[in-house]
């Protein structure tokens, strides 16, 4: 190191620029505001206590124990667990083929079609999934197709109202939220990589293997990551879709906020939700580092 | 804000212009009411805000937790609300509602003695909820679909994958009467078990559990459901839509009565007032039973419909069936009915 950039370095750590401080302040604000505070909050609540319609400061930890002595509550985080896997896994490997059909082969489409991806995120979350009611209903479009064919709405009930179209409505919603950061990734390979590996004798699926899917490794876990943890609270959609049995942590929480007025016990949930979604994200993240650089 | 360009500049100051004008524009005499459908039709809220001069606010609930849960939380955007038998008296309680002025509700006299005398509204003397919908729930169907009606069709294996079931703790009560239990609000832990084990049996007969009036309705519209435990609004409006829904009542029915309370802490005390009069006018009740089906208190809106309409219904039993009736009482353990509620619909059968 020169001397002339360590005094440099020095004085960047001396005088920070007003640039620096303002964006640092602005950081630290947001974190205080939007993520302690709220969850201190949370925290704080989930060792309270309720009375009928009040809660009541204390220090009781009877909300984890009934977490763990009912199955109810594991088992149902267990549910949410497996569908929001589902949903990452599928959505990761369509939105991830779709990214690249985008960039390779859609030629001059490509605009247009990125802007069909895009478009459904600008209409409500609710119409989104609600539109798969009516795709999926009994006298839906996918049921009037199949009746040309003589299949009757009872074969294919399983289809609304049942976790798979739970499965189908949060993979819709969700593709575009791998699609676009990989297909952005993927833009951002120069071609002289591709080039490069093929003067070298590889074989366009080895040059994918070696080359390109590494670069694009961190892009499809930041999809994948923001895909499980918004499809694992997610409570619209199985409240709209959901069958009989397909209740997730995210619809018994908010029934503790509404219906229960039990916000200590629901806070509790909330927190042993977010712990387990950090412990999934952070061994995910950890296994897909592992695996990118090991290539 | 100096680098914004001209226009939207001018755009954001018309803006700003139009939002203190429409704030100022809207005067106070706004009565938000927090409700359920069929109870705010414009039928008659119109005519409530032509005669008073006065906007409406209806906000529709899903189940009675709902707006209890909105009154615990402390909103206070509402004036009025409307209160089933079950939650009177928590809410009376809890300090939810105020006390009601019968001097500004003229025609509170309107109700029959047997609902005007109901303890739960009341705290000793003081009358804090006007009673003047209640119903039986019964068993809404589809007749093309389903021959014989009663509890039993909702355990009945020929509908299956077509029964529906209301997402509420009172439908723990419709099957724990159904079971032959008494004490239907206040089961032991046992009892409570075998409720939630008739409900688990009857799982794979359950298309949804549906949580608003309009979710049930749509259902049956498209045929999805074939019967479910309901209101009589649902059949009501079922008719309306031209679908051949009936209902019938359960062999041990449960039966409801709403009433109409004041927020507390409203700041349109006296309007609210009005509006609770208004609702007790003999005409307003009738519009009331034509829309949703519910039977009235108010005992005269009987002279104003057309001759035999009551034939067979609630209302031609006269006041001994009432005094009989059970109306929802209050579930002392509501949090546990409700985990029961939960694992009902978490449990897998195949």
């Amino acid at each position: 190191m020169t001397e002339a950039s360590g005094a440099q370095r020095t004085r960047r750590f001396a005088r920070p620029s007003l640039t620096t401080l303002v964006c640092g302040l602005a950081a630290l604000v947001y974190v205080a505001v939007f993520i302690a505070y709220p969850y201190a909050h949370v925290g704080v609540f989930s060792f309270w206590e309720k009375d009928l319609y009040s809660i009541r400061p204390a220090f009781i930890l009877d909300n984890y124990a009934r977490i763990v002595e009912r199955p109810l509550y594991l088992h149902v985080i267990g549910n949410s667990l497996r569908i929001a896997a589902f949903v990452t896994l599928i959505s990761a490997v369509l939105g991830y083929t779709l990214a690249m059909f985008l960039e390779r082969y859609a030629g001059r489409w490509k605009t247009l079609l990125f802007f069909l991806l895009i478009v459904p995120l600008w209409t409500s979350f609710l119409l989104r999934a609600y539109v798969w009611k009516i795709i999926l209903g009994r006298n839906g479009l996918i049921s009037g197709i199949l009746g040309q064919f003589g299949i009757q709405p009872d074969d294919i009930g399983f289809m609304l109202y049942s976790e798979v179209s739970i499965v189908i409505a949060l993979v819709y919603i969700f593709v575009p939220f791998v699609a676009i950061p990989v297909f952005a990734a993927l833009e951002k390979i120069p071609p002289s990589y591709r080039e490069a590996s093929a003067d070298l004798g590889a074989r366009p699926f080895q040059t994918f293997l070696d080359v390109v899917f590494p670069l694009t490794v961190p892009s499809l876990l930041a999809g994948s990551t923001i895909v499980f943890c918004l499809s694992f609270g997610d409570f619209i959609t199985p409240a709209l879709l959901g069958g009989s049995d397909n209740i997730m942590i995210a619809n018994i929480i908010i029934g503790q906020f509404g219906a229960a007025f039990d916000w200590p016990f629901g806070s509790a949930l909330a927190i042993v939700v977010l712990a387990t979604v950090m412990l999934v994200v952070t061994t995910a993240a950890w296994i897909g580092n592992r695996v990118a650089e090991g290539r | 804000m100096n680098q914004l360009p001209r226009a939207p500049r001018r755009v954001l100051a018309a803006s700003l212009l139009a939002l203190t004008f429409s704030a100022t524009t809207v005067s106070a005499q706004e009565l938000n009411i927090l409700t359920w459908e069929g109870y705010a039709e414009d039928a008659w809220i119109d005519q409530f805000e032509e005669e008073y001069g006065v906007a409406v606010n209806p906000t529709y609930v899903g189940s009675n937790d709902e707006y209890m849960a909105a009154l615990a939380a402390g909103d206070t955007r509402y004036d009025a609300v409307v209160i089933v038998s079950s939650l009177a008296q928590p809410a009376i309680k809890a300090g939810f509602v105020e006390p009601l002025d019968l001097s500004l509700i003229p025609n509170f006299e309107n109700i029959s003695p047997e609902f005007r005398k109901l303890e739960f509204l009341k705290d000793g003397d003081t009358q804090y909820g006007a009673p003047n919908f209640w119903d039986i729930q019964p068993v809404t169907y589809l007749a093309d679909e389903v021959a014989e009606c009663s509890f039993d069709v909702l355990f009945d294996e020929k509908y299956r994958g077509r029964i529906a079931m209301w997402d509420d703790v009172s439908t723990i009560g419709d099957v724990a009467s159904y079971m032959g239990f008494e004490n239907i609000w206040d089961l032991s832990d046992d009892e409570l078990e075998q409720v939630k084990q008739k409900m688990i049996e009857q799982k794979p007969l359950i298309r949804r559990y549906w949580s608003t009036g309009g979710e049930i309705i749509e259902l049956m519209t498209s045929g999805e459901v074939v019967a479910t435990n309901s209101w009589s609004y649902v059949t009501e409006a079922l008719k309306t839509e031209g679908v051949n829904a009936e209902q019938c009542a359960p062999e041990r029915p449960t039966a409801w009565v709403d009433s109409l309370f004041i927020v507390k802490g409203t700041k349109n005390l006296e309007l609210a007032h009005t509006f609770i009069d208004f609702m007790l006018r003999p005409e307003v009740a009738a519009k009331v039973y034509d829309v949703s089906g519910f039977s009235f208190t108010v005992r005269s809106a009987e002279e104003l419909l057309p001759e035999g309409t009551l034939d067979g219904t609630n209302l031609s039993e006269g006041p001994a069936f009432v005094e009989n009736l059970s109306f929802w009482g209050e579930i002392p353990r509501r949090g546990r009915y409700l985990e029961i509620w939960n694992e009902v619909k978490a449990a897998t059968v195949e």
